[in-house]
């Protein structure tokens, strides 16, 4: 009941598009539910949705001594494969270059608090993550987020995924100037967009202000801008360098220079034009080879430029390209004073420690940002509307989330400072750590991910206990340091780009897997990521932080004046850093140390048999098989408005699945082809039906015929029985665009 | 009103006295021998957050935790799908799994009796703002199957005089806390929770 009420409560709220996105993946959930949607199609579906799978969601669960079968209600159902329906999953929350709102946080608390744990995870890519969601309230989530403005489109799949920014733009000191209004505009302009829809991985995006700052971390993203500003004849001129072919996983690529100087107004066709480009050439069938960054590096990176410059001289117009650039964002206004105590009242230690590590000072004379630390990323539903509220007073909609799994407020007055210190404090949220070794980022790791193989919250945990009791005693050079864990090589946890990094592996001992963590050291955060750390060797899980003991001691005791811990790897080397954890490896037998085979966190004895298939990328499923599968929706909807007695709903509906399936058709040929149904049936009649293409081999060209009569006459069906007709003759179009396909594609593959 | 999703929370008498870590191994025990309904899946931990979830049973239909919110540590059960019969018959339900929780716990020998639960102070919850908004209204419809309950664990466990009051503001989801004049201790309790109909 509940999922009709906030759809019909909502409507007013929601924009369109949207809501007909959610409409439509609603109609595929009850299609999935029928059988009437392949799996695989309805994966990709819900991926690019932001809906993914979860650990044991294949019904397998490892209870340390035996796997178990867990046995959910709607029995052997899927929604992908090896993908329990019953089993909850996962919903990413896209939010683009960070920013949020005091009542987008209050919307997320109160689904975190209905549907999920109670808890917001903020992943290592300023996305909101809500973990254990049932697949069936997923529309009505996604509803409740679309009517503040928020959405989970792409934030899976193979797409465009959350476009990150540095969350000092606009008020930094060292930018060049603030990339938001550039950032909000691409992420505008991409979501949704036809050129993304073909990819055959995951496409990521980051933007940076500055070049030598760790700021958006440009150099390990698919595709990145940084902003520069050069003096032309006495005036400063705004542009981009752009970068491409960046990338983590266990083959890191640095991104590469496609172009400099990129004027702003052409910032958004470039982006489009790489978009075709990897669309077109990328790897589809092997994913482990199908990021950007293998295109890029097999063509080499000139070859790359020239394509992109070809591809961007036959694109057709758009005027999004540059509405930005006269509309812009709306600016942040500046909080207005409360009148605090005032932030030079430097008597309380703890409050003078924490505005030194939490707070920092704005380009603008007056204000700071101030970080709201949350532990390995989390914030329960109670403290997120406490702390919407405690936004309210200080900073009103200036929120935004960072790559550390933090929150900032951004233009504090100096003088609130130390009243805002005390609000934090109120709520438990004014640990002194930001940006030191105690405040550990990590990925999700095996407590829910379907890849995980060791337990990084679990380890992340631990670190931050037992750094966090030692704080005040660290050397300087210490407290400074960042670490970062990934369970495992794929590298969520950006572990190539901390100074302590570590992934997740196993080793096998006397016919049992102990769980360890590869120890990658000297990854360099500043410059965008400009450097990748080197692996050192693989220590057994609870060994862990003796390792970061070790190798801090020995920083400590070995560096030179002034020498950075980057330095002091790279003068150390690797084999001089392997030989101070080298005893550390031996793994003693289960009798001697049965701690060492489980992991943080988890005291089940260590197994890999959780470890299903990986949903990051999802299946390659064509755009042109997502958009059948959408028209599918659509008559589905058509059949519903009929048994409804709705004929005019019911006459639109097939018309408009008719429309998308054509549209389907003639996009595999002409993949510009706008919205605009005189153009689609044009385009459609003249390629496919013209020419016999579409034509069956014994209904000829019937199929075809509902559409172009209904789409020359433009009158809609008179009465039910015609209504009827048409819907019937909408879902025979459909299936005869999928055996069109399927004869198209015997043909290409015959001629090769 | 149907609301899917309840929770059921009793409170520990001694909260300092008890980790919430130490509820780990036990929640993944407890998981391998069946002892909690709902099918469970995994153990999440979230003792890392203040006024947070704490150490959860995640399961498909029903969640069980040693739960942190509202800054007071609880033993809870949350009815999440497939919830069938009245009202009334949902909420006793979640009252007779949070008490055998709460027995199981408190005769865990790896928790030495430290996990010590109340039976003087109920909270329940309904976390579904659409169907039960935190007002006065919400309280009108839901309060004949709170009575109900409260009826049937009372003839059933002699828990004297009892009162209803709704807490929280109107953004935070429905509740109700129901306070008992004369707690019975939790073992008596538990069984005239077991023996009662709804």
């Amino acid at each position: 009941m509940s999922t009709t009420g906030w759809r019909d409560r909502l409507e007013a709220q929601m924009p369109p598009d949207l809501a007909e996105e959610i409409d439509i993946f609603e109609t595929q959930l009850e299609l999935r539910q029928d059988g009437r949607v392949d799996e695989r199609v309805f994966a990709e579906t819900r991926l690019r949705r932001g809906v993914y799978g979860q650990r044991y969601d294949n019904g397998q669960r490892h209870d340390g001594i035996e796997q178990r079968t867990l046995t959910f209600p709607a029995g052997d159902l899927t929604k992908g494969p090896e993908t329990l329906w019953d089993a909850p999953g996962m919903l990413r929350i896209k939010v683009p270059w960070g920013g949020l709102t005091p009542i987008q946080l209050d919307v997320m608390a109160e689904l975190a608090e209905e549907y999920s744990d109670h808890i917001l995870h903020i992943t290592t890519r300023q996305d909101v993550q809500l973990h254990y969601v049932h697949i069936e309230d997923m529309p009505t989530v996604m509803r409740r987020l679309a009517a503040v403005g928020m959405t989970t489109r792409e934030a899976c799949g193979n797409g465009v995924r959350n476009l990150t920014a540095c969350p000092l733009s606009g008020v930094c000191r060292t930018e060049a100037f603030d990339v938001t209004p550039h950032s909000e505009a691409l992420f505008r302009f991409l979501l949704g967009h036809p050129d993304c829809q073909d990819f055959g991985r995951k496409f990521k995006i980051a933007f940076s202000g500055c070049a030598d700052e760790a700021c958006g971390l440009v150099m390990m993203h698919d595709l990145g801008a940084i902003a520069r500003t050069d003096m032309v004849d006495g005036e400063p001129v705004h542009s981009f360098d752009v970068y491409v072919g960046g990338g983590l996983g266990t083959t890191p690529h640095q991104a590469k220079l496609l172009a400099d100087r990129v004027p702003l107004g052409e910032l958004l066709p470039i982006t489009q034009a790489v978009a075709r480009v990897f669309a077109r050439l990328g790897e589809k069938l092997n994913r482990n080879r199908a990021r950007i960054k293998f295109l890029v590096a097999g063509t080499g990176i000139e070859e790359f430029q020239r394509l992109v410059r070809e591809e961007r001289e036959i694109l057709p117009y758009d005027e999004r390209w540059t509405a930005h650039l006269e509309d812009g964002l709306a600016p942040e206004v500046p909080s207005r004073s409360l009148d605090g105590v005032g932030e030079e009242d430097g008597t309380d230690a703890a409050f003078v420690t924490w505005r030194d590590t939490n707070a920092y000072l704005q380009r603008q004379d007056g204000y700071a940002v101030v970080t709201v630390p949350l532990p390995l990323g989390d914030i329960s539903s109670h403290q997120s509307r406490l702390l919407a509220d405690i936004a309210r007073r200080f900073v009103g909609d200036t929120i935004r989330t960072t790559v550390e799994q933090n929150i900032v407020f951004r233009w504090v007055r100096l003088e609130d400072l130390r009243d805002l210190y005390a609000a934090l404090g109120e709520i438990g949220m004014a640990d002194a750590v930001a940006e030191t070794i105690v405040d550990v980022t990590s990925c999700p790791g095996t407590d829910t991910c379907k890849l995980g193989i060791s337990a990084s919250r679990g380890l992340a945990g631990e670190l931050r206990e037992q750094l966090g009791a030692k704080q005040t005693e660290l050397d300087e050079a210490v407290r400074g340091l960042r670490i970062k864990v990934s369970g495992c090589f794929n590298s969520c946890g950006q572990h190539h780009v901390a100074d302590i990094g570590f992934f997740g592996n196993s080793r096998k001992s006397a016919g049992r897997v102990v769980p360890h963590f590869q120890v990658v050291l000297g990854g360099q955060w500043q410059h965008n990521g400009g450097s990748y750390g080197l692996a050192v060797g693989a220590i057994p899980s609870k060994r862990i932080p003796e390792v970061v003991d070790r190798i801090t001691d020995r920083f400590v005791a070995e560096r030179e004046p002034g020498e950075t811990f980057l330095d002091w790897t790279g003068r150390t080397g690797r084999k001089g850093l392997a030989a101070i954890i080298a005893d550390l490896k031996a793994i003693p037998s289960y009798e001697e140390e049965p701690g060492l085979f489980s992991d943080w966190g988890n005291p089940r004895e260590f197994s890999i048999g959780d470890i299903g298939i990986g949903e990051c990328a999802g299946e390659v499923i064509s755009s042109t098989d997502l958009e059948l599968s959408f028209a599918e929706s659509i008559a589905f909807e058509a059949q519903v408005a009929l048994e409804d007695g709705d004929v005019a709903k019911a006459d639109e509906r097939a018309y408009r699945a008719m429309i998308t399936a054509a549209r389907a058709i003639v996009r595999t040929e002409l993949p510009d082809v706008p919205e605009d149904d005189d153009v689609i049936v044009g385009e459609f009649d003249t390629r496919f039906v013209e020419t016999n293409r579409f034509r069956d081999r014994f209904a000829h060209s019937k199929f075809a015929r509902p559409l172009l009569e209904r789409h020359a006459s433009g009158e809609a069906a008179a009465n039910e029985e015609a209504a009827r007709s048409l819907v019937e003759e909408a879902q025979l179009f459909i299936d005869a665009a999928h055996a069109f396909q399927i004869r198209e594609a015997g043909a290409t593959s015959a001629t090769q | 009103m149907n609301p899917q999703r309840i929770a059921v929370k009793l409170y520990l008498e001694e909260p300092a006295a008890l980790d919430p870590e130490e509820l780990v191994p036990v929640f993944h025990r407890f998981i391998r021998e069946d002892l909690v309904t709902g099918v469970p899946i995994d153990v999440a931990r979230y003792g890392h957050v203040s006024d947070g979830p704490g150490i959860m049973i995640i399961g498909s239909l029903k969640d069980h935790a040693l739960d942190l919110g509202g800054g007071r540590a609880g033993l809870s059960t949350t009815l999440k799908r497939g919830a069938d019969g009245t009202v009334a018959s949902r909420v006793h339900e979640l009252v007779q799994d949070v008490a055998r929780l709460s027995v199981d716990l408190q005769a865990d020998p790896d928790l030495g009796s430290r996990a010590r639960v109340g039976t003087g102070e109920i909270l329940i919850t309904i976390l579904d703002r659409y169907e039960a908004p935190n007002d006065d209204a919400t309280l009108l419809k839901i309060d004949p199957a709170i009575r109900e309950v409260i009826t049937a664990l009372s003839e059933a466990g002699g828990a004297g005089a009892v009162t209803v009051e709704r807490v929280g503001e109107s953004r935070d989801p429905f509740a109700v806390r129901v306070l008992v004049d004369q707690p019975r201790p939790l073992i008596q309790w538990a069984e005239g929770v077991e023996a009662a109909s709804v």
